[in-house]
């Protein structure tokens, strides 16, 4: 019942400035998102796609529900766009275990086949170079991190960055050459 | 690297980005010169920026199901109930299913058992699943997969156990299969079957797509998860404003139909819908709204504010996007090229599918049943009733508002009823247990009551007999409900359900009981009383039972202010119905009040504007109208045909009703030119709004003729007569009292034409009609009595006139106020021509003063009774008296009339005719000629007027 005034309160303050109530948000909506997916994956994923864009979009219509501003919409995708961004790191970080022979997941069979397919070595080498483009650089990570974990506008970068939007699409166009420079060097 | 090298490795990039050609080779040497151990890096970030943006989105995409993947299925051997899952089926918005087993050493039993995702679950949600529970247990049908157990774990976690169909999916079954359309038409129209036997027993399915419709080893369909979804749907909060839900968001956003979008109430429209896309996929292997890459946000907004594709164009626009052999290989798996797949489809297809995706609810097929019945047309060659223009919609919209006789069961009412015993039963067995009972019984009614009120019976076509049966058979079982409340919201819902169907007597001896119940204290609350009454109150309007209409409308409306703060909005349509009830017992001061009442009390609550203000707004300027408050009726109606064309659209049965009233108030107030805009509006949005043969049409075109013939359009007012004439014979014939009012209206055109003796033939075959079908006192009989004297007249023969006159006068109480005027006008004519003019004057100054009274000092509805007065005058020797009657006459012809019109003319040369006698020959002989020539122009010379005032000049010595 009240889960979603909590909500929609928690992101308006947090809006404001109130880091907390960021911190109080960010489990909610890192759970949705693990659930949803896990869900999705499970189940048919008949008329969904994995896309980033459409699980945050949902979590954002499943958790908020209510007509907030655009502005605070924006932070929330952040917000999941951050959270995604985790959930693969944590999986990133299982994966390097398994390929180590020391994971403490379970897998099964085909999965093992699965493991070391271009795709997931491809993402722990995503998951690294985001990571080093934080440290040089942790504005250009963030909004790496809202454009493709979030599927956020430039528009909602921008007012989440403190950003203009012309900004916004120079420096995410330097970070994404960054990246596919630094993850093809990584080879 | 480090910061710095970063810092510089941007700011080379972006300037390197901005050159081309020598500048930019010019930059990348001193780039080179300067920061040698870079370049490498720069170059690599060069070629970086070249490759695909989506290269990155995959990446993310997949990286995405991996982590999901890699998560192992908590619920994989757990035990729910007596049930043991061992895999996971499927995952849906509301919930997962998974296989489960129950043995018991007996027999080993295979189920599907679902688990459904409910937020915030508490004891009334529970109590909700608990109850539709029952219901889809007792939904048994060979092709609906059984529901077979279902409870809650640990109290608080609800789930279905459902028969185990092991099947395929229809839409891969097709299309592996490489059906044909025909076959695929043939399976589908099973599935609309089995959804209208649901819809019969009163389950809607919320949820139709292609995972929920198997086909089994027999090549049946079966379908699962019958009304499962309703289990997610937000309770009704009276006055809250509907939100778009969780439920509306856990749907498979592709077969959600707008109204779940938006979390409005669901009906069986929705389910036809959701079968319009399935339809369109198994045709076209496309969905409505494209697929690739949408998100459910996306697509929600797709189906609220897009037309969709038709099914062929669908499958024709995929060719231009990247999908490159698609269609083909769409169209094989059907057995045919995709050129021969389109053509197929264009047409009734199309047609067929984009009716069942409609928007509007209205406009989709009213049943499964329709659907599955025009699909079966196409596959006859018989034409399918889909698409060409919507008449019978609108004119089934047109029926419902204005709540006349049209009767047709709805499936709503039909399935309600047997609802009725089967939760009475229930309600008996388990009334003792305590207050989560009561709350559950609350919602059934709630349920029930909610069906009722949505029951349209235009909506549905249906078996009358089958829906009478089953509300006798509630009747007889809603004693068994204990609850008093419930009983009497059950109660009232009957009630209106038999008004709907027009039987009055047990509408309203439900009714009586409902309000019984409620009247006792503790009975539910005063606006269940309100609305029980209200209810009464309609149906008392139906049996012209006014005065018992309006005491419980205004009882209503005491209520309903006793509920509500003050200046809610909701008490607008309790007054609004006050108002009608005040009209129609005459008292018109009241109504008017109360229609600003209401209209005030809309303004201030902020929902004026909708459609209750327009229909308001309507009645007050009738009610106006009556009251001979013409410029306020025509403000009044104004307005409201700007929210009838708002709301409700240009073409609608509103606005052409408020546009011919508009018309006939100007014509009271002599405003021909003005009016019969309005009434050439009415007719032209009639012709095609209507059906041909709507009633309505010819007594528009008659309304545009009126004006016509005053403002002289002679052969335009003949052209809507003919029209008017032959639409009466063919829908009402010629013995009809229809066509006996048409034959009076042609009359008064011709009698002003000058055609005295076709007037004669119009009123005895008027009068023969009148004697028929009515008698001779009929108001149909005493107007052609009138006419026929009229005509007389005309002819010479004042005699006779006068002795139907006088026989006339001995029923004028049977005439309406208006009608009693002009019989004393041309009694008081007739005499006048036989020189009795004590009497004459006497009867036409009375005359006067009513047309005067009703209809202001400056009409031109008194040019006929100043006129009869001149000539009277003049008969009698006094022609100044005369000139003095005509000049006035003459004056207010001239403001009122277009330049040259017959009626100034006919005025002008009575003026004429008293200043010549008056000794003002010069002036008289010029308006004498003046008039005869606008005479002449419009009825020719040989018209009596011409001949008369041919005589009077050359008597002036002209």
């Amino acid at each position: 019942m009240s889960e979603e005034l909590d909500i929609t309160g928690l992101l308006r303050v947090w809006r404001e400035g109130e880091i907390a109530a960021g911190e109080k948000l960010a489990p909610l909506v890192y759970d949705d998102l693990y659930e949803r997916a896990a869900a999705i994956f499970h189940g048919e994923a008949e008329g969904h796609t994995l896309q980033p864009t459409a699980l945050v979009h949902e979590a954002f219509a499943r958790l908020v529900k209510v007509d907030v501003e655009w502005q605070s919409r924006a932070h929330f995708f952040a917000l999941s766009a951050r959270m995604m961004r985790r959930l693969l790191i944590n999986h990133a970080n299982s994966r390097r275990a398994v390929r180590r022979g020391g994971g403490a997941v379970h897998l099964p069979l085909q999965d093992e086949l699965h493991a070391d397919d271009v795709e997931t070595r491809g993402l722990v080498e995503l998951m690294d170079a985001l990571q080093a483009l934080e440290e040089l650089d942790p504005r250009k990570a963030s909004l790496i991190e809202m454009q493709y974990f979030g599927g956020m506008s430039h528009a909602e970068m921008a007012e989440v960055a403190g950003l203009s939007v012309a900004t916004v699409g120079r420096e995410l166009r330097f970070a994404r050459a960054w990246l596919r420079k630094e993850m093809a060097g990584g080879e | 690297m480090s910061p710095t090298e970063f810092e510089i490795l941007e700011n080379a990039f972006a300037d390197v980005e901005a050159l081309e050609g020598e500048a930019r080779a010019a930059y990348l040497a001193r780039f080179a010169q300067n920061h040698p151990e870079l370049v490498d890096e720069l170059g690599a970030l060069m070629a970086a920026d070249d490759a695909p943006e989506s290269e990155l989105t995959a990446m993310v995409s997949q990286s995405i199901a991996e982590a999901a993947r890699d998560q192992p299925d908590p619920w994989i051997g757990r035990q729910i109930g007596s049930w043991t899952i061992s895999a996971r089926l499927g995952q849906g918005g509301m919930g997962a299913v998974f296989k489960a087993h129950r043995g018991d050493g007996e027999y080993d039993q295979t189920a599907a058992l679902k688990v459904i995702n409910l937020r915030n679950m508490n004891a009334r949600t529970i109590a909700r699943f608990l109850t539709e529970r029952q219901i889809l247990a007792n939904l048994r049908h060979p092709n609906i997969a059984r529901l077979i157990d279902g409870g809650t774990e640990h109290g608080d976690l609800p789930y279905l156990v459902m028969e185990y169909i092991a099947g395929e999916r229809i839409d891969r079954h097709c299309d592996e299969r490489q059906l044909g359309v025909s076959a695929r038409l043939q399976l589908f129209r099973k599935v609309c079957d089995t959804v209208d036997f649901a819809h019969r027993h009163l389950v809607v399915h919320r949820d139709i797509k292609p995972s929920n419709i198997l086909i089994d080893e027999n090549g049946e369909p079966q379908l699962l998860d019958f009304g499962i979804a309703k289990l997610l749907e937000p309770e009704e909060q009276e006055g809250a404003p509907q939100q778009t839900t969780e439920a509306a968001q856990a749907l498979t956003p592709e077969y959600a139909s707008p109204e779940q979008v938006r979390g409005e109430p669901v009906t069986i429209a929705s389910d036809i819908y959701a079968l319009g896309v399935l339809l369109y996929r198994l045709l076209s292997g496309c969905s409505p709204y494209g697929e690739a890459g949408k998100s459910a946000y996306e697509l929600q907004t797709a189906i609220l504010d897009r037309d969709p594709s038709r099914p062929s164009a669908a499958l024709s626009s995929m060719d231009t996007v990247a999908h490159d052999g698609l269609p083909d290989a769409i169209a094989s798996q059907r057995g045919l090229t995709a050129a021969e797949l389109r053509t197929r489809l264009k047409g009734d297809l199309d047609n067929i599918v984009l009716k069942c995706l409609q928007k509007d609810p209205e406009r989709r097929y009213a049943s499964a049943r329709d659907l599955e019945r025009d699909v079966e047309r196409y596959l006859h060659d018989q034409p399918v009733t889909a698409g060409g223009d919507d008449l019978a919609y609108r004119a089934r919209k047109f029926a419902k508002r204005n709540r006349g006789p049209l009767i047709a069961a709805s499936l709503a009412v039909l399935g309600l009823v047997g609802l009725v015993s089967f939760y009475t039963a229930r309600l008996a067995d388990e009334r003792d247990r305590a207050e989560l009972e009561a709350m559950r019984s609350r919602e059934v009614a709630d349920f029930l009551v909610g069906i009722f009120d949505s029951a349209d019976p235009a909506a549905a076509p249906g078996e009358t007999v089958t829906a009478q049966m089953l509300l006798d058979a509630g009747v007889a079982d809603v004693d068994a409900i204990v609850d008093p409340a419930i009983r009497g919201a059950l109660l009232r819902a009957m009630g209106q359900s038999y008004g709907a169907l027009g039987q009055y007597d047990q509408a309203t001896d439900l009714l009586d009981r409902s309000i019984a119940l409620f009247r006792e204290p503790g009975n539910g609350t005063r606006l269940d009383l309100a609305r029980s009454l209200s209810a009464r109150a309609t149906v008392y309007n139906e049996l012209d039972r006014f005065e018992e209409r309006h005491a419980d409308a205004e009882e209503a409306v005491a209520l309903a202010r006793a509920s509500y703060p003050e200046g809610d909005g909701r008490l607008a349509p309790y007054l609004g119905d006050l108002a009608s009830a005040k009209s129609d017992i005459f008292d018109q001061e009241g109504a008017m009040a109360t229609w600003n009442e209401a209209i005030a009390v809309q303004r201030g609550a902020g929902t004026y504007g909708d459609s209750l203000t327009s229909d308001m707004l309507g009645d007050l300027a009738v009610a106006y109208d009556n009251a001979g408050r013409y410029e306020e009726s025509i403000a009044t109606g104004k307005e409201a045909l700007r929210l009838s064309d708002e709301t409700l659209g240009r073409l609608d049965a509103n606005g052409i009703i408020i546009l011919n009233n508009l018309a006939l108030v100007h014509y009271r107030m002599g405003l021909f030119d003005e009016g019969v805009e309005f009434a050439r509006d009415a007719l032209s949005r009639a012709l095609q709004f209507w059906p041909g043969d709507h009633p309505q049409i010819p007594g528009i075109r008659m309304n545009v003729g009126l004006a016509d013939t005053r403002l002289g359009n002679f052969a335009e007012a003949e052209t809507q007569y003919d029209l008017a004439a032959e639409e009466l014979l063919a829908a009402e014939g010629a013995g009809s009292v229809a066509y006996g009012w048409f034959l009076y209206m042609r009359g008064a055109h011709d009698i002003r034409i000058g055609r005295a003796d076709e007037v004669r033939r119009l009123s005895q075959e008027g009068m023969a009609i009148a004697r028929a079908v009515l008698d001779e006192d009929s108001e149909l009989f005493l107007m052609h009595r009138m006419m026929e004297a009229v005509a007389e007249r005309d002819l010479g023969n004042a005699a006779r006139s006068e002795t139907i006159l006088r026989d006339l006068l001995a029923k004028r109480e049977l005439l309406r106020a208006a009608d009693q005027a002009a019989l004393d006008l041309y009694l008081g004519q007739a005499l006048t021509d036989l020189g009795e003019f004590a009497e004459a004057a006497r009867l036409l100054e009375s005359a006067f003063a009513a047309f005067e009274e009703r209809s202001g000092p400056d009409s031109v509805s008194i040019l006929s009774p100043l006129n009869a007065r001149s000539q009277l005058e003049r008969a009698r020797g006094n022609p100044q008296a005369a000139v003095t009657l005509a000049a006035r006459a003459e004056r207010i012809a001239d403001q009122s009339l277009p330049e040259g019109n017959w009626l100034i003319a006919t005025v002008r040369g009575e003026h004429g005719r008293a200043l010549a006698e008056a000794g003002r020959t010069a002036q008289g002989l010029q308006r004498m000629r003046s008039a005869r020539a606008d005479l002449v122009r419009a009825f020719g010379t040989s018209d009596s007027r011409v001949r008369e005032l041919d005589a009077a000049i050359a008597a002036a010595g002209g």
